[in-house]
């Protein structure tokens, strides 16, 4: 099953770590993130980097 | 996943080591507990129907309502012309009659704040349930039906509630905190007919499930059933006009 990217909405504060997960990424005018896609297997890697590269600890993967 | 452990962070203020948590996916506390076993979260309206099974029995309960929800519900009736009303209806009874007469003809809100707007042919069909509402798109929500009557516009009043619910923002989440001002000045634009419905709707998808709470989500449910309601209430304004009040050109509210 595909897992998803999920913000923790009060945490975030539109840093734009996500950036570096322009697959399923992309941010709206107030530079918050817009989850478009399920972290596929492919992008599995890049997006435990996404996770680990948030400065709020907003960003998380979930079944 | 599993924690990701200490580590520098790649875009955060130099030299500073962010401690990461493990990756657990956030629970409800009304469905599982604080910290366990689940509690039971109720109303007045609630803890009054249980009054009344204990008192009058299962089968005395039963003779109002419908099988399939038995009991009744208690309803708000509000108008800008007469005193709120609280009606106790039973279940499977007629929405239009929380009402008066004198607003019959015009859409009216279902629902409260966070609620959905109705053309007058769907409230006078609705019958009162909660399973029964919620696929037509007017769920019973909050249980207060507004209707301005005749003459007055939803839009106007759409544009003063939203501006209420952006005022009453927990400032808490980005996309409700920028994206609600930021719909009810797009909504303002509508009502003078110097913005279309095009921009209130692209906010809107930036709004609706970003939130921790639902604030947004039903903000976004009242503005959105307004253009359902009411299609082309937009470019009637945008000619000067409005539907609602039947007005061509001039004052649109
Ligand atoms: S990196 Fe974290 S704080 Fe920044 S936009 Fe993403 S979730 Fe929000
Ligand atoms: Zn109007």
């Amino acid at each position: 099953m595909n897992r998803q990217l999920r913000v923790d909405w009060p945490a975030c504060e539109a840093r734009p770590a996500p950036r570096a997960l322009p697959e399923i990424v992309d941010l709206d005018e107030w530079g918050y993130p817009i989850v478009t896609g399920p972290v596929t297997a492919e992008l599995r890697a890049d997006a435990v980097s996404a996770v680990r590269a948030c400065p709020r600890l907003a960003l998380r993967i979930v079944e | 996943m599993s924690s990701a452990g200490a580590g520098p962070c790649p875009i955060g203020p130099a030299g500073i080591t962010h401690k990461h948590v493990p990756a657990v996916e956030p629970r409800r506390n009304s469905t599982y507990g604080c910290p366990c076993p689940p509690r039971w979260l109720s109303n007045a309206e609630t803890w009054a129907h249980l009054g009344l099974l204990v008192h009058r029995c299962v089968a005395a309960y039963c003779r109002t309502g419908t099988a399939a929800e038995p009991g009744t519900a208690l309803l708000s009736g509000t108008t800008p012309h007469d005193l709120p009303q609280v009606h106790e209806v039973a279940y499977g009874s007629r929405l239009r009659d929380v009402l008066p007469r004198t607003v019959a003809g015009a859409p009216a809100l279902v629902g409260g704040f966070h609620g959905s707007w109705a053309t007058w042919e769907t409230v006078a069909s609705l019958k009162v349930s909660v399973p029964g509402m919620r696929p037509l798109g007017v769920a019973l929500g909050a249980g207060v039906v507004h209707a301005p009557g005749p003459g007055a516009c939803p839009l106007a009043l759409t544009v003063r509630i939203t501006d209420y619910l952006a005022s009453q923002c927990a400032r808490r989440c980005g996309p409700c905190l920028n994206g609600l001002p930021a719909i009810a000045l797009a909504l303002h634009r509508v009502l003078d007919g110097s913005g279309g419905q095009a921009r209130v709707e692209e906010l809107a998808s930036l709004v609706v499930r970003r939130g921790a709470c639902a604030h947004p989500d039903g903000t976004v449910r009242l503005v959105r059933s307004l253009f359902t309601a009411l299609p082309g209430e937009d470019s009637a304004h945008a000619a000067g006009g409005c539907i609602a009040t039947g007005e061509a050109r001039g004052v649109a509210s």
